[in-house]
């Protein structure tokens, strides 16, 4: 045996019979040759008859008596909570399968009613975003330089960004309206070009497809964030087919499982304080600004280095969120504001959230089950482990139904 | 689990309560024993073998067979006894040996001596009420492990199962607790030999 400290280690070992054959000769051979840890051993194995020397006693008299009661009394409870439930799960069934076929109704109507929005929009552009983004860590993100390239504008009817393929299939039905918007914007603008997002795959970044007009050369962005918590919500947004959500019981109470986004170009002399306009119009009909990206052209890009030069000129792009009832006076007002010449209404697309509802849904169902079998047999700790993830879950369904009240803009002002 | 056990079980799912209460008769003494020694006294011990048969009849539902039903009896009830004494750490506790403060000084508190005077008995019964009191000062991880294997004689492996730790956490663990409840034995036995000598 090497040490003393190593005898101290292998006492209750020893005295528990876990020592193999081996290990017992050698820690008796150095009992024998240690008085201190001789004594030391004498002294644990006391201590431990003394424990094993306390009797077991009886429970009380009336213990059986007591449990006994306490039982049937559980078992009513129980009982009766089982019947609750049994009417409570009947009364939902009923609601969501009224719910689910008034929201079939809506959604035909809603088909209409986007094909209308289309109609109306877009003199000589479209603009259609949907993104998805990492969540926005600072105020002047700099990690959120994006690799452009730039596409002339024959492509756009020939190339297929990435995020095409998964707006082809919630905007399966509008299609062909789509399409002759973007011929339109062939047609009426020559000078533009189209300015696709690449998508970085390594980072796992997805839906980052952007078209815009306006923006020409190679560009950087700097991303400023006025609201982390709200742009981080819509962009969480899975999209995934509407008629499947339609389709989808357990979510036929939400009327609206979808994120209404649009986009806007206006052109100005000076962006930049045109954008101050356009701020207070958007306040004033009870929306908010998320984020502002300011275009920035480089003359010159050393070695990853931030030096960029700002020009007056340059193009300005706002996310903003307004409350879908005022999303059409919003547009009214604007078109009083600005010339068709200068304004251009993309169309209205719709980011599903129904598969991330869906998900978060089903994961506070298994935590309530977790919580409601598990309660008596988990210490305090764990169940409050369980019960922050429920209030978590919670709160991001609360959030994203909360995102779903507001149509988000994506404002482009460019330079005329 | 016999056939019987598994019969039983099988009825308590469905809300037998006079199975149930079959179920539980073997287990009854030990859970008792288990929460005594953890808590020290026997009317808390009683409640909290009760809440631990309560626990175990609401979710015996969501009992699988995996684990052995001793086991999972047993970490109810440790689970049992850590969530009362983290609820009792938080609260105040009167000590017995702290006079009481009134406005014209300090009274000693009067309690009732329990302790018999056949000079056998006494030694028997003071060297017990001074393990368990020594149990009693240990932290409720070491007490857990002393009183499932010193008092209750469960095996390494069982008392990891029901703790749900590696086994080599509970070797050190044990070792560690019976050094320090031999630390407190010792240092009491020194006190009550130098006030002998007075």
């Amino acid at each position: 045996m090497a040490s003393c400290k190593e005898f101290n280690e292998l006492i209750s070992l020893y005295i528990d019979n876990e020592l193999d054959e081996a290990a017992r000769s050698e820690f008796e051979e150095h009992a024998r040759s240690c008085d201190c840890c001789k004594e030391e051993f004498d002294d644990i194995m006391q201590t431990v008859n003394y424990c094993r020397e306390i009797p077991e006693e009886e429970p009380p008299e009336d213990f059986k008596q007591k449990l006994h009661s306490k039982l049937v009394k559980c078992k009513a409870e129980e009982e009766s909570k089982n019947k609750l439930l049994t009417i409570r799960n009947r009364y939902i069934k009923i609601c969501s399968s009224i719910a689910a076929g008034l929201m079939l109704v809506f959604l035909l109507r809603g088909f209409w009613g986007s094909n209308f929005i289309v109609g109306q929009s877009g003199d000589f552009s479209s603009t259609q975003s949907i993104e998805h983004k990492e969540e926005p860590s600072g105020k002047w993100d700099t990690k959120a330089y994006r690799d452009q390239s730039v596409l002339e504008k024959g492509d756009i009817m020939s190339n297929s960004s990435p995020s095409d393929k998964e707006k082809s299939e919630a905007a399966e039905s509008n299609k062909a309206d789509t399409y002759s918007v973007q011929n339109e914007t062939v047609k009426n603008k020559s000078s533009e070009s189209r300015v696709v997002t690449a998508q970085d795959a390594s980072k796992g970044e997805r839906n980052n497809g952007t078209e815009t007009v306006t923006i020409q050369g190679t560009e950087e962005k700097f991303i400023m964030n006025f609201s982390e918590a709200t742009s981080e919500q819509v962009n969480n947004a899975d999209t995934s087919s509407s008629v499947a959500m339609a389709a989808s019981p357990k979510l036929a109470g939400l009327a609206v499982a979808s994120v209404n986004t649009s986009s806007i170009t206006i052109l100005s002399d000076k962006p930049w304080e045109e954008s101050d306009n356009i701020k207070k119009l958007v306040g004033s009909y009870g929306g908010n600004i998320d984020e502002m990206v300011i275009a920035t052209t480089f003359d010159e890009r050393v070695d990853g280095a931030d030096t960029y030069n700002k020009t007056p000129a340059e193009p300005v792009v706002l996310t903003a969120r307004i409350p879908n009832d005022q999303y059409e006076k919003f547009l009214e007002a604007l078109k009083v504001s600005y010339t068709p010449e200068l304004l251009s209404v993309g169309e209205m697309q719709k980011v599903d959230n129904s598969a991330k509802i869906n998900e978060l849904t089903k994961r506070l169902e298994e935590v309530n089950n977790k919580i409601n079998s598990e309660k008596n047999t988990i210490n305090l700790k764990e169940l409050n482990e369980l019960k922050v993830e429920k209030e978590k879950i919670t709160a991001d369904i609360e959030n994203l139904k909360k995102v779903m009240e507001y149509t988000e803009i994506q404002l482009t002002i460019g330079s005329k | 689990m016999s056939d019987k056990e598994k019969y039983l079980l099988l009825k308590s799912k469905n809300g037998d309560i006079e199975a149930f209460e079959e179920l539980i008769e073997a287990y009854q003494r030990k859970v008792f024993n288990m929460a005594l020694r953890m808590i020290g006294n026997h009317d808390d011990a009683s409640e909290l073998a009760q809440e631990v048969f309560i626990r175990v009849y609401k979710s015996i539902k969501s009992f699988k067979e995996e684990s052995s039903f001793s086991t999972w009896i047993y970490r109810i009830t440790s689970n049992v006894c850590l969530d009362e004494l983290r609820r009792r750490k938080n609260k105040k506790v009167i000590s017995l040996d702290e006079d009481i403060k009134a406005e014209d000084g300090d009274i000693k508190r009067q309690v009732e001596d329990d302790k018999p005077t056949p000079d056998m008995v006494v030694e028997n019964k003071e060297m017990r009420k001074a393990v368990n009191d020594a149990i009693n000062t240990l932290s409720a991880d070491h007490r857990m492990v002393v009183v499932m294997r010193d008092i209750q004689g469960l095996s390494y492996d069982e008392i990891a199962k029901v703790l749900k730790c590696p086994e080599g956490t509970v070797k050190s663990r044990i070792n560690r607790a019976r050094q320090e409840l031999k630390q407190i034995l010792k240092s009491k036995r020194e006190l009550f030999n130098s006030e002998y000598v007075k």
